[in-house]
């Protein structure tokens, strides 16, 4: 599958030459390790090489100041091509050296021509509100379509409202692209387990049966489609616990709700509580629920060692 | 305290690493803590490379970002590359390696610091060798 990525995700904050923020190249590593082919739009690539012509522009202007202030104060500087020491980086070149290879796809006359219907007249996925025509976004978004069209499937990763609204919900459908707003989300439609999402299910495990009992339409084997918002804690007693948005399912449709989970003051049982609960789109009556059910949430690291090499480190005055 | 940590060494230091109000220090296996010291009692957030029991926190494909009470996000900690990002905290990214530390974009390889409050101090507007234990912080050692 292809995966579109947009200039807000693929952001870096300095020159690239400096190096590629982590996030990013382990995302892409672990995309292209899935079977996945990275795709820039032209549009996106041109944005980012704009960032990047910025910070070398920048840098070599803190070079020139400095150079001039050493001189200022007497301090020989040698000779130097600040053109030179700061070069423009090929992001392709670069990400390739690094194993990721990113194909560009330059957008169609027909991309343009619908882009400026679109943002003209104000059509999905566009809001009718729109203070800004978003050209550019709807160039890509047509990009993404036009790719999903072709292969039968593809997936845009991008936080931009025009990208990631609701609007463009049915026309995504229709040419099967998926939609992702960040990386975590990106690699679940990938097959490859997000973190975030990983530590989710390794919580919900011990729960779901329950969860089932208490009436809550979710499937019978364990599965969600989407993990947002997750925030873990290793508790004192060596056990995980955590809260975050999931969706799945089940056998009413689509349920989603925001749990929270963690040990239960009595040993050998889990405290889990679902807020916000929507099932088929409609918000349950009541939306939230509390159970307790029997078991033991995932084991932390052991601390004992951890503290005790610490321990030596810090534990006494020297 | 004595150790060597990032291509330095650190003797009868009282924190050799400073980043914003937070200790770095390294363990004999090279697992980086990292101990919070703007409360009253020191707060220990990274604990040998794992994130510290009671500590928020949120894994991502590069690591584990460290959450404040609110859910603020405030740092990344990358534990396969040593590097310590902020996220909201305004400071200079932070990497220790075997053989040097790295701040922002400051190389540190090959240096002693001996008899000194801190070794190395990171603030938002770069890097400070050497000096006192800023006012305000808890005691690291206890």
């Amino acid at each position: 599958m292809r995966v579109i990525l947009n200039s807000d995700v693929m952001h870096l904050t300095g020159l690239a030459s400096r190096g590629i923020p982590p996030h990013i190249e382990a995302f892409c590593k672990d995309a292209i390790e899935s079977g996945a082919k990275l795709v820039l739009p032209r549009t996106v690539l041109l944005e980012l090489q704009r960032f990047q012509s910025e910070y070398a522009e920048q840098r070599r202007n803190e070079l020139r100041k400095a150079s001039k202030l050493m001189t200022d104060y007497g301090v020989a500087v040698p000779i130097h091509d600040v053109e030179n020491l700061v070069k423009n980086v090929d992001l392709i070149e670069l990400f390739g050296l690094m194993g990721i290879n990113l194909e560009v796809v330059d957008p169609l006359l027909e991309d343009y021509q619908d882009a400026e219907r679109r943002a003209s007249l104000h059509l999905s996925p566009q809001s009718a509100s729109a203070k800004a025509d978003e050209m550019r976004d709807l160039v890509i978004w047509n990009v993404a379509i036009r790719i999903a069209e072709r292969d039968g499937k593809a997936l845009l990763v991008s936080r931009d409202e025009v990208h990631s609204h609701d609007r463009g919900a049915d026309e995504a459908a229709a040419v099967g692209l998926l939609r992702a707003s960040t990386f975590d989300d990106a690699l679940v439609h990938l097959g490859r387990a997000s973190p975030v999402g990983t530590l989710a299910i390794r919580l919900l495990a011990p729960v779901w049966e329950t969860l089932r009992q208490a009436g809550l339409p979710l499937p019978e084997q364990l599965a969600i489609s989407r993990v947002a918002e997750g925030t873990f804690v290793s508790e004192p007693i060596g056990r995980l616990s955590g809260s975050f948005r999931f969706s799945a399912v089940g056998s009413s449709g689509p349920i989603s709700a925001k749990a929270s989970i963690r040990p239960y003051e009595l040993e050998g049982h889990i405290e889990v509580t679902l807020r916000n609960i929507v099932i088929a789109g409609k918000p349950r009556d009541p939306d939230s629920l509390q159970v307790v059910a029997r078991g033991d949430l995932p084991s932390t690291p052991p601390i004992d060692e951890r503290i005790a090499a610490l321990r030596e480190l810090v534990g006494k005055k020297t | 305290m004595n150790l060597i940590m990032g291509g330095q060494v650190f003797e009868n230091v009282r924190i050799p690493i400073l980043w914003g109000t937070r200790a770095i220090v390294q363990d004999k296996k090279s697992r980086m803590s990292v101990i919070e010291l703007a409360e009253d009692r020191p707060q220990i957030e990274i604990l040998a490379g794992q994130p510290a029991p009671g500590v928020r926190f949120r894994p991502r494909v590069d690591g584990i970002v460290v959450l404040a009470a609110d859910d603020r996000e405030l740092y990344l900690y990358n534990a396969r590359e040593g590097i310590l990002s902020s996220i909201s905290l305004g400071l200079p990214e932070c990497q220790i390696t075997a053989d040097s530390t790295r701040v922002g974009s400051t190389y540190v390889s090959g240096s002693g610091f001996s008899g000194l409050g801190v070794g190395i101090r990171v603030t938002a507007d770069g890097i400070l060798l050497g000096g006192a234990v800023p006012e305000g912080l808890a005691e690291l050692v206890a």
